[in-house]
């Protein structure tokens, strides 16, 4: 409801389907938080678990379905319910499960979506089910979708062998990054790691050159060495930006950014071909940007 | 049998990549070669001798080889990764990746060790002294096929994800142990001294864990099914033999369906 | 466009399209197209005692889009110990980073692609709502021209049109899709069944009724094939049949190709087939379980080289590790219910679904091997080596870095005995196949034929790629191989062709000794249709967008700036 407010009005919970044109009275809604929340009092049932045993939930979920006993209690959740939801959504014609980050940023991280995904996989046996993340930031997506097509990887990448790349979570991944002391320079882009990130671990990277590139003013900007400000991406910088369900929106530009202000992708192409005349190499993928011109819009002038 | 002892001259900024230091890399070399080996600190290309100070000649093949390295480790990863044969011993502790991808020899840290110890591990023995970080024995981001064989006995404690995705092999964690024991496990053998907090056997297709102490909170797919008399590693005791995890999907053979099992000590 | 001159002097010329069956003769270069002569400053390279083809074209690969891209990101182990390590040399020239074997980066797959002279690739399931997508990956692989085939085979509208049997108004959809999209032409995968999976069903045969939209895969396909030519587009129908991999699935294979009879072929590209038959591999298997899983290639090929109207590409598994991806929504289902490992759903609104799973294909597990043969069979029983085209189904059936291998074993009956030879289980491998008693072997002329002529005919592009005549683009690939005095040794034939000795993109070097030279310069071909205004389509395109798509339309059309190097095929249709 809150973190995603056009959510629950425009895909998940209102809207009248092509197949439930009578929106919210045919869809079953359960809610699963530690917390009651607004979405939580929305829902035909709501699963206050145990902070922290969400994996240990989705497990009971899977034993159920298989035809198993399971024990009286399970995250604090009485047997009687699970065994219910789990009948709920064996007989739905179409489950869809949204986690957020109160699932993966907590003990166990990908283990519990691990779980959420081998249940949405078992539902499969019975009807249709399918499972996707509430993504947290606007365009967060898109990086996922370029670094994998031109690396491979969807984020956590180490490009430091300049012969290949490598990714590994907990090893790769900002903050441990940062806590083990293994950067010596901390580029902040489009995000707020001084809001976000662990105080300890900016502490370890206040040791350092600390650039933030943001359009706003932040809690990074303020503790940065170098604060540089490009236009908005979507509002004064068209471009494509990639829906949580991966599907690519085409931005248009509704207003003109402030002169002088470059966009991230002008600001990136001055840093690179000043690093290439430092290294004193050909700025060869300069000139693939040429060719790739954004149309103006004629709205804005 | 030749030993090459390598000591530390001096502590890296960032983080020094060791992956030269095996006996593979070292066999047939002198100090002087084996100094010029390459490594990596960040984006720079750095050599072993930056960082080391190297004597003594190694033998003709791994196997003949041993590594000492007499002193601290805490920044160097990749110690032993991938080697063959021989040993490696480290008088201190060492980072990430200690005996990763590892197929024979044998590793001893005295120290304590980071985390991904004996990552997709195929055989041969590392031993720790102290504490292991996170992923002991545990698969890639992504592969299903995570350790294979070999021995990892870690003296001290242990964090999360122990023997993820572990087809064979042994494990073993004398203290203490958090969350995720031989999640998706189909095989292997885990062995777990000390308490554990939970999710022990999650997603768990075949394969043993022993827990001498208790877990704190039981994945609801295991269920009780007798109590055995048992000597595990070396010990003799009393276990409550449960079979799991029923939520996940289970190879049949004869007919009957293949479990993983569960041992708690009574 | 480089107005460099070059000549190719003293090769053996490979060119089916002029007949040249190993002529030795010069090959001149100007602005990017082959030219009759050139003047005496021209850059000379010495092509003697090597084999000189066209540049290649595939067919059927999955190369670009959304599905490739879960794939990439969903196997970061794929890349793990795995990864082309960037040369030295690489760096120097610019060349950007490469990584992944079964589904490589986009700049891998470019490089890789131009290092065995390929020079034209297909994007073979292109779902509408996500074309921006698929153009961006297009434009961030570099140097060989590619188009998408967006699909149509489980589409909203044209299901419903061809329940009513409105061929005129489904062709108007198709055009209005292709310019929207920049497609190339249309796909169709599992007609019905991908639908039916949103029930969690599935088509598999020809009479199924897709649930809801009470139509039938026959309705569709026989409805696709004459809006296709309704319109008029330079490539066919391009089909995934109904009920892949599955034992006996061979004979609706070949009542599905049956559909083709009776339909004329019209266009003004020199196409003569009106259906291409894709990855017919996986369509050609008798039996009926695994245990006694057996090869229908003959058969199905019989078929096939007695109806002049389909083309076929072969979808050969290449015994590797690799990860399987298609429109086929549920088979990707089934084909996780047997062998456990991650399996990827994606379903697209309105429009289509898709799967993503890796798979094993192990020497050592028959069924495997008898998949191995049936791919191999289908290239030698063919007849007319210009309707049957070499594909992995890249990466379904194998990485399309495995081209030259597969060849390999085309060109040489050693080469195929000797896997045959290291398999376990080779007895039963030989029961249920019949390769091992086949003794052709493919000649380069033939090979040019399965990867040149071939594909770009079919594709209606034969005035473009695929041949070396004059007017024609400058596309070719230099082999170390002589063509009058071949290696005994099959491996040199792979070696041959896995590194082009050079490979020149509309003019320019941009392979040479295996190491990429340049970024080429890259296009993307797309189809545009002109034709009247269908007031009808129109509103029922408007209608649907306000009420049903998440995405509103003026956002759907894929924006020109997408695609900065159009090659635009106009096909103009009259009222």
């Amino acid at each position: 409801m809150h973190a995603h407010p056009r959510h629950t009005s425009r895909y998940s919970i209102f809207p009248r389907g092509f197949f439930t044109p009578k929106g919210q009275m045919q869809r079953t809604i359960i809610s699963i938080d530690p917390r009651q929340t607004d979405t939580a009092k929305l829902a035909d049932i709501h699963l206050m678990l145990n902070q922290g045993h969400d994996y240990e939930l989705f497990d009971a979920f899977r034993t159920v379905l298989r035809g198993y006993d399971i024990p009286d209690e399970v995250a604090g959740i009485k047997k009687e319910v699970i065994v219910k939801s789990a009948e709920i959504m064996k007989k739905a014609k179409f489950c869809m499960i949204f986690f957020g980050m109160g699932c993966t940023h907590t003990d166990g991280h990908n283990h519990n979506i691990d779980a959420a995904i081998s249940l949405t996989r078992d539902l499969n046996n019975h009807t249709k089910a399918s499972i996707m993340a509430m993504r947290g930031h606007y365009n967060i997506t898109g990086p996922g979708q370029v670094w994998s097509w031109q690396f491979g990887f969807p984020y956590c990448i180490d490009l430091s062998k300049g012969t290949h790349a490598h990714m590994n979570p907990g090893e790769t991944s900002s903050i441990d990054l940062a806590m083990r002391d293994e950067v010596d320079c901390f580029v902040n882009v489009g995000t707020d790691a001084g809001a976000h990130f662990p105080i300890p671990a900016v502490k370890h990277l206040k040791k350092h050159p600390f650039i933030t590139v943001d359009p706003n003013f932040c809690m990074a900007s303020e503790i940065s060495d170098l604060h540089i400000p490009v236009r908005i991406a979507g509002v004064d910088e068209p471009g494509v930006v990639y829906r949580m369900d991966n599907v690519p929106i085409q931005f248009r530009s509704v207003i003109k950014g402030l002169p002088g202000v470059p966009s991230d992708e002008e600001l990136f192409d001055l840093v690179y071909e000043r690093m290439c005349e430092l290294t004193k190499t050909e700025p060869v993928w300069l000139a693939a940007k040429a060719d790739r011109k954004y149309p103006q819009n004629p709205a804005v002038s | 049998m030749a030993t090459v002892t390598l000591k530390p001259t001096k502590v890296p900024e960032l983080m020094l990549e060791g992956y030269s230091i095996t006996p593979d890399a070292f066999a047939g070399k002198t100090p002087a070669q084996i100094a010029a080996l390459p490594a990596h600190e960040g984006k720079i290309h750095v050599t072993l001798g930056d960082f080391f100070e190297v004597s003594g000649n190694a033998g003709a093949t791994a196997a003949e080889t041993d590594i000492v390295i007499a002193g601290d480790c805490t920044r160097v990863k990749y110690i032993g990764s991938k080697m063959t044969a021989g040993t490696v011993k480290v008088n201190g502790n060492a980072d990430m990746y200690v005996g990763g991808w590892m197929k024979g020899g044998k590793i001893h840290i005295t120290g304590n060790v980071d985390s991904f110890c004996g990552m997709q591990m195929q055989g041969g023995e590392i031993l720790i002294d102290g504490n292991a970080q996170n992923y002991v024995g545990c698969a890639y981001r992504g592969d299903w096929r995570g350790m294979k064989g070999g021995t990892i006995r870690i003296k001290g404690s242990a964090g999360n994800d122990i023997g993820t995705f572990m087809l064979g092999g042994t494990i073993i964690i004398e203290k203490d142990t958090f969350i995720h024991v031989s999640t998706h496990a189909e095989g292997g053998t885990v062995i777990l001294k000390g308490d554990v907090e939970g999710r022990v056997g999650g997603q768990m297709v075949k394969g043993t864990i022993y827990v001498f102490g208790t877990i704190k909170f039981m994945m609801p797919g295991f269920k009780k099914v007798d109590r055995v008399e048992l000597e595990v590693d070396g010990t003799k005791a009393t276990f409550d033999h449960y079979i799991g995890d029923l939520g996940e999907r289970h190879p049949k053979s004869k007919g009957k369906e293949i479990f993983a099992d569960l041992y708690v000590k009574a | 466009m480089t107005s460099g001159e070059i000549i190719i002097k003293g090769g053996f010329v490979v060119d089916p399209t002029r007949k040249m069956e190993g002529d030795i003769t010069d090959i001149a270069i100007k602005d990017g197209k082959i030219v009759d002569k050139v003047s005496s400053s021209a850059k000379v390279i010495d092509a003697k005692g090597k084999t000189v083809m066209a540049g290649g074209v595939d067919v059927h690969a999955h190369v670009a889009g959304p599905k490739v891209n879960v794939g990439r990101l969903f196997r970061p182990e794929d890349k793990l110990l795995s990864g082309v390590c960037r040369s030295a040399m690489a760096q120097k020239n610019g060349a950007r980073m490469e990584s992944g074997f079964s589904i490589p980066s986009t700049f891998k797959t470019g490089y890789d692609y131009a290092r065995m002279g390929y020079a034209f690739v297909m994007e073979a399931a292109m779902p509408p709502l996500y074309s921006p997508h698929i153009h961006e990956e297009i434009h961030d692989t570099p140097i060989i021209d590619e188009g998408a085939l967006p699909v149509f085979g489980n589409n909203w509208f044209v299901m419903d049109y061809l329940k009513k049997g409105e061929i005129e108004n489904t062709a108007a959809y198709i055009a209005w899709l292709l310019n929207v999209t920049k497609g190339f032409g249309v796909k169709c995968v599992n007609p019905g069944g991908t639908a039916a999976w949103g029930w969690g069903l599935n088509c598999l045969s020809l009479d199924d009724v897709v649930p809801y939209f009470d139509t039938t895969p026959r309705e569709i396909i026989t409805g696709l094939l004459k809006a296709n030519e309704y319109l008029g587009l330079p490539h066919s129908m391009h089909i995934h049949q109904n009920n892949l991999g599955n034992p006996g699935n061979y004979q609706l294979t070949i009542d599905s190709l049956k559909l083709a009879e009776g339909i004329k072929t019209k266009n003004k590209f020199g196409r003569e087939q009106v259906m291409h038959s894709t990855h017919l591999q996986f369509h050609s298997y008798g039996g009926t379980g695994w245990g006694d899983f057996e090869s229908k290639a003959k058969e199905v090929m019989d078929y096939v080289n007695k109806n002049k109207a389909i083309t076929v590409d072969t979808g050969n598994v290449t015994l590797d590790e690799t990860t399987t991806m298609t429109a086929d929504g549920p088979f990707e289902h089934h084909l996780h219910s047997l062998n456990h490992l991650k399996w990827v759903n994606v379903d697209v609104e309105m429009e289509t679904a898709a799967g993503v799973v890796p798979y094993v294909y192990d020497p050592n597990i028959k069924v495997c091997d008898i998949q191995w043969a049936i791919g191999l069979e289908l290239a030698l029983y063919a007849k007319d080596m210009n309707r049957i085209f070499l594909t992995t189904d890249h990466p379904n059936a194998g990485p399309f870095t495995r081209y030259p291998r597969v060849i390999k074993w085309l060109m040489s009956k050693k080469a195929r005995e000797a896997v045959l030879d290291s398999f376990k289980h080779k007895d039963k491998v030989i029961d249920a196949t019949t390769l091992h008693t086949i003794d052709r072997e493919l000649t380069l002329y033939e090979i040019a034929q399965m990867t040149r002529s071939g594909p770009a005919k079919c594709l209606g592009m034969s005035n473009i790629y695929g041949g070396l005549a004059p007017g024609m683009n400058a596309d070719v690939g230099i082999f170390d191989l002589n063509y009058k005095n071949m290696p005994s040794d099959p491996e040199k034939i792979e070696k041959a062709f896995q590194r082009a000795a050079c490979f020149i993109k509309s003019g320019e070097i941009v392979v040479k000794d295996g190491e990429v030279l340049s970024r080429g310069h890259k296009k993307t071909v797309w189809v545009h249709v002109n034709m009247p205004e269908n007031l009808q389509v129109k509103r029922d395109i408007t209608q649907s967008f306000t009420k049903d798509y998440t995405v509103s339309l003026v956002n759907y059309p894929v924006r020109d700036y997408l695609a900065p190097h159009p090659f635009v095929l106009e096909v103009d249709v009259e009222a």
